[in-house]
């Protein structure tokens, strides 16, 4: 038989074919793990990359140095995250806490809402990972093994939140947990001690009012039951993981809250 | 001839000269616009705070400059040569004739200032100012000039000044330059009336976008195009002293185009909110075009096989099938870029702006030029005051066409793809950013090019003669 | 077929008439029916933004929409804002349609339709036709006031890749070295921040791209 070459590369080419598609099956994978990804890269390449990225699309607020003091910065409010403190509002670890990389992904792909981030959720996933690689090089607390904690499992909604029941409930736990001294009786941010308020860096913050929409953690009752289960980091905000550790508690918290919207405008 | 043209020249020569004049004067100042608006790519505009300077503000005086100072006055300088010595007569009047010309310069400095002083009109290659806008913002108040009126006007007295000859010729047959004319002049009058008024009062939204599709490319097909056209008829085989190749050919490309261009223009709103039947309609039309153009231009070149050492030795006769090689470039480009299918890529992308930088300029402008080459050692009466200058001009302008097409297409290909990839926005901004270095550089090879000839022509004009020909033997 | 009256008449006015008749008048029944909105209904619905906007800067606010936050002010400010978008050649850089194809659904929001179009701040239309920057027709709540304030300034700050110009002119006061928080937006600062931040407004889910369409769906 005579050898062609067409032939062998023909089958050279389809024998690749089969062995990548294992492969290009995982790209639709539902799951996405950024740990998982960022964990089979090589770190140091991943760090350099990630600086590119962070260069190209957060430097102007976020600053070369990670220190949230860009030259865009001043003209923002809420200011952006500083990364040196490394302390953030959004996770799913107990307060105080390192988020997971899952909860540094989330803010970048959607964005932060009411606040001048905007929602990166075309930046590739390589590109993702490799800027939350890079943005933990801006702390000590990154290496620290102490700082870190298991994420607090979030669960979906039950389906009582949102009854008039489960809106009562919210309201009596609301007086109770004197949610009113900071974001006020009608749940406005109004509250008597909501003018003293400051974040970690001593600026001047104020409380969320709840009549106007959707919450800067995110537009999902997962995520408001997140916010009351971890609180917001760097904030006046307290977790209520602990003082409510009946998780339905915090439902009908979310219950009430989601029950206020509407009241304002749009 | 009649006793009225014994008593005048056939053709005014001073006003010719002044057209050029001033076509290349705006010209000049024009392709500053364009040059500094190209610097904003690069974030290196000269002049970020000023804002009669605004980037946005320039980029419309260049396409605005483009199409009313150099194409309309370097078009009309050739019509007002070539209309009396087709027809054997003169125009209307003569004194008319310049008061047409500085009014049509006032109407071009209004829109300049208009432009920059923030009254532009939301309407692509029109951006002239309307004038009465109730309620319009007025940085200073910009009301006392419509100069879209004042546009309409000029051109039906242009139109009228310019007829004239055409209807007293005693000729039964006109000349195949004369149909161009003809049809040009009753085709610009009613493009701009139908683009400038009718969106802006009368059709909003997308049945407005339908006939600004339309103006946007009516000005380029159904003005600059046949006028264009018309002057190659004539002075391509005035130069090369022989007939056209085929008269029937040039019958089939004159009504074809009359027929298919002036439905082409909703094509650069495919994909939008404009009834599919009237996209549809509009791509089918374009590929018919290229047909068109196809006959037209194989005419022409049959026309100079046998006359190859034209292209060597005669600098006009370069110019123009330099820019009739683009023209054919360009209409086959069209011919597919107008495909429902390439468009997905390439809409919005820099190709377009290549493609109308290579039809406005490579094809239209350098006919201008070649004409202006042609008829200026004419009209001053002296030999080029260095041919060799003129040569730069040529092979600067072109190359830095050349280049600047190909640069633009390619970066057209590269941010289409990364768009529809769903790479983030500024991805493609990083990707185009070389792309656009070479836009600068190769834009700035043409602006040099055409410094040279101006300062030719001025040198010229004086009847100076550069030290290497004073005792050179005379240069073809 | 060689004489100028055939040449005039039929070339020249008979078929320009077709190609208007095709190409303008039948696309104009066929969106006859599409309900016409002047400013007075466009401006009955505010943006939360406008309010916004009036709060953060109460002075010049007052000074310059003495009507304060009512669909008189904000008509106003939609008007003066789109005056400024086509003077400042915005719309040669920002187109103003999605089209159904090239992904464009996912990366801006809802496709297009001409019901949108309908109304008195398209005369003439805006669509556009060269994205240097992204389409702005699903705009509205895709960035914050802070943010369009900071990016007229100067955009390289806030968006570092950007090529779009400098604004200066939008603001009465302007930012310090020494007090950097001091700035203040003039009528056409706070006119174009609002005609920019109405664009999509009308739609019911925002912003409106396809990730915040499931995040917003998710319970």
């Amino acid at each position: 038989m005579v050898f062609r070459p067409w032939i062998a590369g023909g089958a050279v080419c389809a024998a690749l074919l089969i062995a990548a598609l294992p492969a290009i099956a995982q790209e639709d994978d539902e799951d996405f793990d950024p740990s998982k990804l960022a964990a089979s890269l090589n770190q140091s390449q991943l760090v350099r990359q990630g600086k590119q990225v962070y260069d190209r699309y957060c430097v102007g607020c976020h600053g070369a140095n990670g220190d949230g003091e860009g030259v865009a910065a001043h003209w923002l409010d809420p200011r952006p995250r500083d990364f040196t403190r490394a302390a953030f509002k959004f996770r799913t670890t107990p307060s105080g806490t390192l988020p997971t990389d899952e909860d540094l992904h989330r803010t970048i792909s959607r964005g932060v809402f009411r606040s001048s981030m905007p929602a990166w959720f075309l930046m590739a996933e390589t590109e993702k990972v490799a800027v939350i690689q890079y943005i933990k090089t801006f702390s000590d607390r990154w290496s620290d093994p102490d700082e870190y904690e298991p994420p607090i499992f979030i669960p979906d909604p039950p389906d009582f939140v949102g009854s008039p029941e489960s809106v009562a409930r919210g309201k009596e736990l609301y007086d109770l947990m004197r949610c009113h001294n900071c974001h006020g009786e009608t749940g406005r941010g109004d509250g008597p001690s909501a003018p003293t308020l400051t974040d970690d860096k001593g600026r001047r913050i104020i409380p969320f009012d709840f009549t106007s929409g959707v919450l800067k953690g995110g537009p999902g009752l997962k995520d408001i039951y997140r916010t009351f289960s971890t609180g917001l980091d760097g904030t006046p905000m307290p977790s209520y993981y602990d003082s409510l550790p009946n998780g339905e508690d915090r439902w009908h918290l979310v219950s009430y809250i989601v029950s206020l919207r509407g009241s304002g405008t749009k | 001839m009649s006793s009225q043209t014994a008593t005048r020249p056939l053709v005014d020569e001073g006003l010719v000269k002044a057209m050029i004049i001033a076509s290349m004067a705006w010209f000049l100042i024009s392709l500053m616009g364009g040059f500094f608006f190209s610097l904003q790519f690069l974030q290196a505009y000269p002049f970020p705070k000023t804002e009669l300077l605004s980037p946005g503000r320039v980029r419309l005086i260049h396409t605005n400059l483009i199409a009313y100072g150099f194409l309309v006055n370097g078009l009309l300088a050739g019509l007002t040569w070539a209309i009396p010595r087709l027809t054997g007569r003169p125009l209307l009047f003569n004194r008319f004739s310049w008061l047409l010309f500085w009014v049509w310069q006032a109407i071009v400095l209004l829109t300049f200032t208009g432009l920059l002083a923030g009254h532009a009109q939301a309407l692509e290659w029109g951006e002239t100012p309307t004038g009465f806008r109730p309620g319009a913002f007025n940085l200073t108040d910009m009301t006392w000039a419509p100069v879209d009126i004042l546009v309409v006007i000029g051109f039906l007295l242009v139109s009228i000044n310019y007829y004239t000859p055409i209807i007293l010729s005693k000729s039964k047959a006109m000349y195949v330059s004369l149909w161009y004319f003809s049809a040009g002049f009753v085709w610009t009058a009613l493009t701009y009336v139908m683009g400038n008024f009718f969106p802006e009062y009368f059709l909003p939204g997308a049945s407005g976008a339908a006939v600004t599709g339309l103006f946007i490319h009516d000005l380029v097909g159904l003005f600059v195009t046949p006028m264009g056209w018309g002057l190659m008829y004539y002075f391509v085989p005035l130069i090369l002293k022989k007939p056209i190749w085929s008269h029937g050919l040039s019958l089939i490309g004159f009504w074809a185009l009359a027929f298919f261009y002036p439905l082409n223009g909703v094509h650069h709103f495919l994909w939008s909110p404009i009834p599919m039947y009237a996209q549809y309609g509009a791509v089918i039309s374009t590929i018919a075009v290229e047909v068109v153009v196809t006959t037209v231009v194989v005419n022409f070149f049959a026309t100079i096989v046998g006359s190859g050492q034209f292209l060597r030795d005669n600098l006009p006769i370069r110019w123009f099938y330099t820019a009739m090689i683009f023209y054919f470039t360009t209409c086959l480009q069209c011919a597919v870029q107008v495909t429902l299918t390439v468009q997905k890529i390439i809409h919005f992308t820099d190709w377009v702006v290549g493609h109308s930088h290579l039809i406005m300029f490579g094809v239209f402008g350098f006919w201008i030029l070649g004409v202006m080459v042609h008829l200026w050692p004419k009209l001053t009466g002296n030999e080029w005051y260095n041919p060799r200058l003129n040569h730069w001009h040529f092979w600067l302008t072109a190359v830095g066409m050349f280049i600047m097409f190909w640069d633009l297409i390619i970066a057209g290909l590269i941010q289409g793809y990364e768009w529809q990839a769903l790479a983030p926005w500024e991805q493609s901004l990083i990707s185009s950013t070389p792309f656009w270095l070479v836009r600068t550089i190769s834009g700035t090879m043409i602006i040099v090019g055409q410094f040279i000839f101006a300062y030719n022509m001025w040198m010229t004009a004086r009847g100076a003669r550069s030290r290497l020909y004073v005792t050179a033997p005379q240069a073809a | 077929m060689e004489r100028f009256s055939t040449v005039f008449l039929i070339a020249g006015v008979a078929f320009f008439g077709v190609s208007v008749f095709v190409m303008a008048w039948m696309p104009f029944v066929h969106m006859r029916d599409i309900p016409y909105q002047p400013l007075e209904q466009v401006s009955q619905e505010m943006i939360p933004e406008f309010a916004q906007l009036a709060e953060m800067f109460p002075d010049a606010f007052k000074r310059y929409y003495p009507a304060g936050v009512t669909p008189v002010s904000y008509a106003k400010a939609l008007r003066l804002g789109r005056d400024i978008y086509v003077a400042e050649a915005c719309w040669h850089c920002h187109s103003q349609y999605v089209r159904p194809v090239s992904n464009e659904s996912i990366r801006f929001g809802p496709v297009s339709v001409a019901a949108e179009y309908a109304n008195a701040l398209e005369f003439p239309q805006l669509f556009g036709t060269r994205r240097v920057g992204p389409d702005l027709i699903r705009e509205h709540g895709k960035h914050t006031n802070d943010w369009h304030v900071a990016h007229f300034w100067n955009p390289p700050d806030i968006a570092p890749t950007s090529v779009m110009p400098r604004y200066p002119w939008f603001y009465e006061a302007a930012p310090t070295e020494a007090e950097p928080d001091r700035y203040v937006l003039n009528e056409r600062g706070i006119a174009i921040i609002t005609f920019v931040q109405w664009l999509g407004s009308w739609l019911e889910e925002y912003p409106a791209t396809l990730y915040n369409l499931n995040a917003a769906g998710a319970r």
